[in-house]
């Protein structure tokens, strides 16, 4: 019992300094790279903070029309988030900012979650 | 006519002294004397100028600004800022200090929409019904399914019929499954509150006597 209960106190802990150091939070999902873009490594890879996005839309807006419920399920990449698809369906500077090279950083970074 | 003879005479001596000067002297004394003469006399050594001689100008030229660059990228100023570290503040938390995001959904701390376009709201029925799942001969683990609070956030066809059947214990659900991600697992770990919240919250019996 006492055991279980320090697991538990532990398992406490490091869900809030998780949560107050903010480098990750649960849900984020870095975006797989295939094909030629494997060997991209000037550019961090996509991460995608689940929970700014649960403050403005429930999951079934996404889900499963725009995207499937696994990560790495979908082929995104930047030609079709460009074109309207996935990330693009509100990115595109009318619903959310738009996709550009001045808005690299706000995906492309290597830590995402907390800020 | 002496005086012209002796103008002829001056005249033959001044050229003398300056086919002198020009070709006799060391280079120094030439350049030394040349230059208050003359002007752009290039120093020895450098007999041969680079180019042809510009005058600085009297003033300063009026400024130019630099040509812009070819790929004008400007720096991206959103039209209104979030400050998302103080809205994650503000959220409710969990035990395992998450986000528990039902709470904010009842306290009305976040408002999330129900479709992209916010003149067609695309709302779904939230369902009332409480799923009772009883392990067999295992009082303690019995799990009480809370479909209305899942129903705020998805659609029936999120999880019916592809991850769960519509029956209840028809899906052979057990925690080891759910660690690997399927089931509940689907969600809950990965996006929803995961095991570090504690056993109560599904396993309600764990909690004690309430």
């Amino acid at each position: 019992m006492r055991c279980a209960l320090a697991a538990l106190v532990c398992l406490l802990l490091a869900g809030s300094l998780t949560l107050a150091f903010g480098d990750t939070m649960l849900g984020d999902i870095t975006i797989p790279r295939k094909g030629p873009a494997a060997s991209l490594s000037f550019m961090p890879q996509a991460v995608f903070p689940h929970w700014k996005h649960r403050i403005r839309y429930r999951c079934f807006v996404c889900h499963d029309s725009l995207f499937h419920m696994q990560a790495g399920a979908d082929d995104i990449d930047m030609d079709a988030v460009r074109s309207g698809r996935f990330c693009g369906k509100c990115h595109n500077g009318k619903t959310a900012f738009h996709v550009g090279f001045d808005t690299c950083e706000q995906c492309h970074r290597a830590k995402n979650s907390g800020s | 006519m002496r005086w012209r003879r002796y103008l002829q005479t001056g005249l033959v001596v001044i050229l003398f002294l300056a086919a002198g000067l020009g070709s006799g002297c060391s280079t120094e004394t030439r350049h030394r004397i040349l230059t208050v003469v003359f002007e752009g006399v290039p120093p020895p050594g450098q007999e041969k100028p680079p180019g042809p001689y510009i005058r600085k100008p009297r003033r300063p030229p009026p400024y130019k600004p630099p040509p812009p660059p070819m790929l004008a990228v400007k720096e991206y100023k959103p039209a209104f800022q979030i400050d998302w570290k103080a809205l994650l503040r503000k959220l409710p938390k969990d035990a395992a200090g998450g986000v528990d995001w039902v709470k904010a959904l009842a306290d009305g701390d976040i408002h999330p929409a129900s479709s992209i376009d916010p003149d067609h709201p695309n709302d779904q029925p939230v369902l009332p019904l409480d799923v009772h799942l009883d392990p067999p001969a295992q009082p303690l683990f019995k799990v009480v399914f809370p479909h209305e609070p899942h129903t705020q956030w998805l659609a029936c066809t999120n999880c019916h019929p592809k991850i769960f059947h519509m029956q209840a214990g028809a899906d052979p659900i057990t925690m080891n499954k759910i660690f690997a991600g399927e089931y509940c697992g689907r969600c809950h770990g990965k996006v929803a509150f995961d095991v570090a919240t504690g056993c109560p919250r599904c396993h309600r019996a764990l909690a004690g006597p309430q």
